[in-house]
């Protein structure tokens, strides 16, 4: 548990963000069309949640996003030890593999919608095929990186390759793969969130171009703050998980933020 | 006047979880143109002692004179070499930019340039001087950082335990480049170790801080004759006598 | 990457588009929307040939470019700031670390809303997710600077501009220009997502436009131009970086995004 709070910063440190925020509400004093009090998000968002539209598309939002992300994260993880273990794989498909990576993750989408049409699944297939990449070059990566060493004390001791695999390969790579993970996780809900502003399927996304639209300037700056937020515990979450996961590992390889 | 004056120096630092007391009662002086060393085992306080010399902490207690007056920050005249040559060189510079560190802001041109040469000369790396840090061994990057402080021509260079991460067979050679950087230059050494062989071998005196908090348990003055040599220096019966006595010193206040 | 890796990528290339050919072409596969890799190279031919493509290249890579621009000049300096005086920091950092898990793609309503379908709304999505990448990277590297470089500052008793343009600029250098390459990355996929969702200017919007009008070799052509150009900026960074800072020792080549 102190581990969890030495990672916070100083909380003082959020007076500028306090400050701001008093600041716009103090100064706006009548009602502006571009730029709303502060006051204003919080009771747009009320008004939202009252219409029973706010919570089902936030759900839709986060189950997407998660489903999506685990099976990225499970195959990620698969694929990474089999491309990472068996060498030829690796040298082979090292090239296609970068230029996959380099391709901006929204192009994606419209091949997606083209030959899969409207529907959760594409949009689940969409998140997954985006975020796998971080999870997939950097579980590669950590294979790459294990000691060769510690494969040579493995096979001294005449594991046969199965077991080296689950007692040796898949614990040390886990500081990569949880690397890669925590680049897809914030990926993962950029990728949900333009899905849903792109083609209109249900979600956050989706409720936020709608306010854009009808020029609600109070829902747009709420449902902003309300994405912050959900950016933000979903990062801690997974802060908080890793470091849990990682508190048997020696600090110097969790340390590397 | 000695060189350098310490007068009951204490050193209390904040650690995680509270404060300790690194230094208590440390008295000594040194005199112009001597080898110091100070010997003792890991956790002592031997790096805070030098950085307090260095100027580089204060004392909490007690005083720090260096030509009889007070200090209170790095004095000019004094160069430190640290045991983590590759941390502490500049990796983007040359050899030869690493070296004119201390000494580009008050030389130029033709006088900057000889005295880099020079400093190079003194640890024999002029061949060296276009090379980067990092494609060198450890043994001259020490050098390097030796020549860096060289370059200052200080009257006092201060050494962190600077061989203590390097292999024996370097470790004696630059053992001896020192003495010889010594007698050529005149400058007085502060030199810490935690070998007790190294701090017979290069010094006048050996001063041994132990306990802890640490304190300057004992000194010995070491008679050997000069020049110093690898073989036979360290069989004479005198060399044996001091490395017991300094062992035993350690291990009685340990 | 290194020589011995080039061969093999390129030959695994080639067999990834060979078997996309057979599937597709020769009939085992037959998706409506996924043409064979000739097709789409004829496509890719006709389009440059004619130029119709260049004003959507000029349109993305203009706007990445200047948007990463203006993130790094004001990053690198904010960052710098902060990771040098350590009250400033105290008093900002826990905002700045709330602020950076912020979805970049939630500014494009704000961005429409302020500016409408603009080039403007394109730089205001790609500058503030940057900014705070680069501005969190630079601020990470001044603060890592070694604390026996602080010790050489101070033992060779350097002024302040001394300790901070010799010592503390350079050593920070390297993951300063990592800040500054993962937000050339980061600035292309923004363009693109803001060209598809605000903007309709670029070849975001060529993708959506080619989509649209089913036209699917275009599509893929147009996709494929893309990935040529994030492949494109990001050598170009890495280039800039190797000229930057020539006596810098070659970090891994394990790259760690940060997005």
């Amino acid at each position: 548990m102190k581990r969890i709070i030495a990672l916070f910063p100083p909380a003082v440190g959020l007076l500028p963000l306090v400050i701001g925020l008093i600041l716009w509400q103090l100064i706006q004093s009548g009602p502006s069309p571009l730029f709303p009090t502060p006051s204003r998000w919080w009771t747009a968002l009320v008004a939202l949640a009252l219409k029973g539209v706010l919570v089902p598309e936030l759900v839709v939002t986060l189950w997407t996003y998660i489903v999506g992300l685990v099976i990225a994260c499970v195959l990620g993880f698969v694929l990474g030890i089999l491309i990472g273990t068996i060498s030829f794989v690796r040298r082979w498909s090292g090239m296609l593999l970068e230029f996959l990576r380099a391709l901006p993750p929204a192009v994606i989408i419209p091949i997606a919608v083209l030959m899969v049409g409207y529907s959760p699944s594409m949009k689940i297939a969409v998140i997954a095929i985006t975020t796998i990449w971080p999870v997939l070059l950097n579980t590669v990566a950590g294979v790459s990186q294990i000691r060769s060493l510690t494969l040579d004390v493995a096979r001294s001791l005449r594991m046969p390759w199965s077991v080296i695999l689950v007692k040796v390969v898949v614990p040390a790579i886990i500081p990569a793969f949880l690397l890669g993970v925590r680049i897809a996780v914030p990926l993962g809900i950029i990728i949900t969130l333009v899905i849903e502003m792109f083609t209109g399927l249900p979600g956050v996304g989706r409720l936020m171009i709608l306010a854009q639209r009808n020029f609600n300037s109070a829902e747009v700056f709420g449902l902003l703050s309300l994405v912050g937020l959900l950016g933000f515990a979903l990062n801690l979450l997974f802060t908080v998980a890793e470091e849990m996961i990682l508190s048997r590992w020696p600090p110097r390889i969790a340390a590397r933020r | 006047m000695s060189l350098f004056e310490l007068d009951g120096v204490a050193l209390v630092l904040p650690v995680p979880g509270g404060l300790r007391n690194i230094l208590h009662n440390v008295s000594f002086r040194i005199a112009s143109g001597e080898i110091l060393t100070i010997c003792g085992v890991s956790g002592t306080g031997k790096t805070s002692l030098l950085r307090v010399l260095a100027g580089l902490t204060a004392p909490t207690r007690g005083r720090v004179m260096f030509r009889g007056t007070p200090i209170d920050g790095p004095q000019d005249g004094v160069a430190l070499v640290f045991q983590d040559y590759s941390n502490a060189l500049l990796q983007w510079r040359t050899v030869a930019r690493n070296v004119s560190l201390g000494i580009e802001r008050t030389l130029y041109g033709a006088a900057l340039n000889e005295r880099i040469a020079e400093s190079l000369r003194l640890v024999g790396l002029e061949n060296s001087a276009a090379d980067y840090p990092w494609q060198l061994s450890g043994g001259m990057q020490q050098r390097v950082q030796i020549a860096r402080a060289l370059a200052l021509r200080p009257s006092v260079l201060l050494m962190d335990e600077p061989f203590a991460a390097l292999d024996a067979m370097t470790k004696a050679s630059l053992q001896d480049e020192l003495l010889r950087v010594r007698a050529q230059t005149g400058a007085s050494i502060v030199f810490i170790t935690h070998d007790i062989e190294e701090a017979v071998y290069l010094g006048d005196r050996v001063a041994v801080l132990s306990g802890m908090p640490g304190t300057i348990a004992s000194t010995f003055d070491v008679d050997l004759p000069r020049p110093r040599d690898q073989i036979t220096t360290r069989e004479l019966p005198l060399f044996l006598q001091l490395r017991h006595q300094i062992h035993d010193a350690i291990g009685r206040h340990t | 990457m290194s020589r011995q890796s080039l061969l093999p990528g390129l030959g695994g290339i080639a067999i990834f588009l060979a078997i996309w050919e057979l599937l597709i072409a020769g009939g085992i596969f037959q998706f409506e929307y996924l043409p064979a890799p000739s097709r789409i190279a004829i496509g890719l031919i006709g389009m440059l040939r004619s130029g119709s493509a260049f004003v959507e290249i000029v349109h993305t890579l203009a706007a990445t470019i200047i948007g990463w621009l203006i993130a790094v000049v004001v990053g690198v300096t904010a960052g710098a700031v902060l990771g040098l005086f350590q009250t400033a920091r105290r008093y900002s950092l826990a905002s700045i670390e709330f602020l950076r898990p912020l979805p970049a793609v939630a500014f494009i309503p704000v961005a429409l809303l302020l500016f409408g379908f603009s080039l403007q709304t394109e730089l205001f999505v790609i500058v503030i997710p940057c900014l705070w990448l680069v501005l969190v990277n630079t601020m990470g590297g001044v603060t890592a600077v070694s604390q026996r470089l602080q010790d050489v500052t101070r033992v060779f008793r350097m002024s302040p501009i001394d300790a901070v343009s010799k010592v503390y600029i350079p050593a920070a250098a390297p993951a300063v220009l990592v800040g500054c390459r993962l937000s050339m990355t980061l600035a292309l996929v923004l363009a693109i997502v803001a060209e598809m969702v605000g903007n309709p200017e670029g070849l975001g919007y060529a993708v959506v436009r080619e989509a649209q009008a089913l036209q699917p070799e275009m599509m893929f052509g147009y996709i494929f131009i893309t990935g040529l150009l994030g492949v494109g900026l990001n050598s170009l960074i890495i280039g800039l970086s190797a000229l930057i800072l020539p006596g810098v020792f070659r970090q891994p080549s394990i790259e760690w995004e940060q997005a």
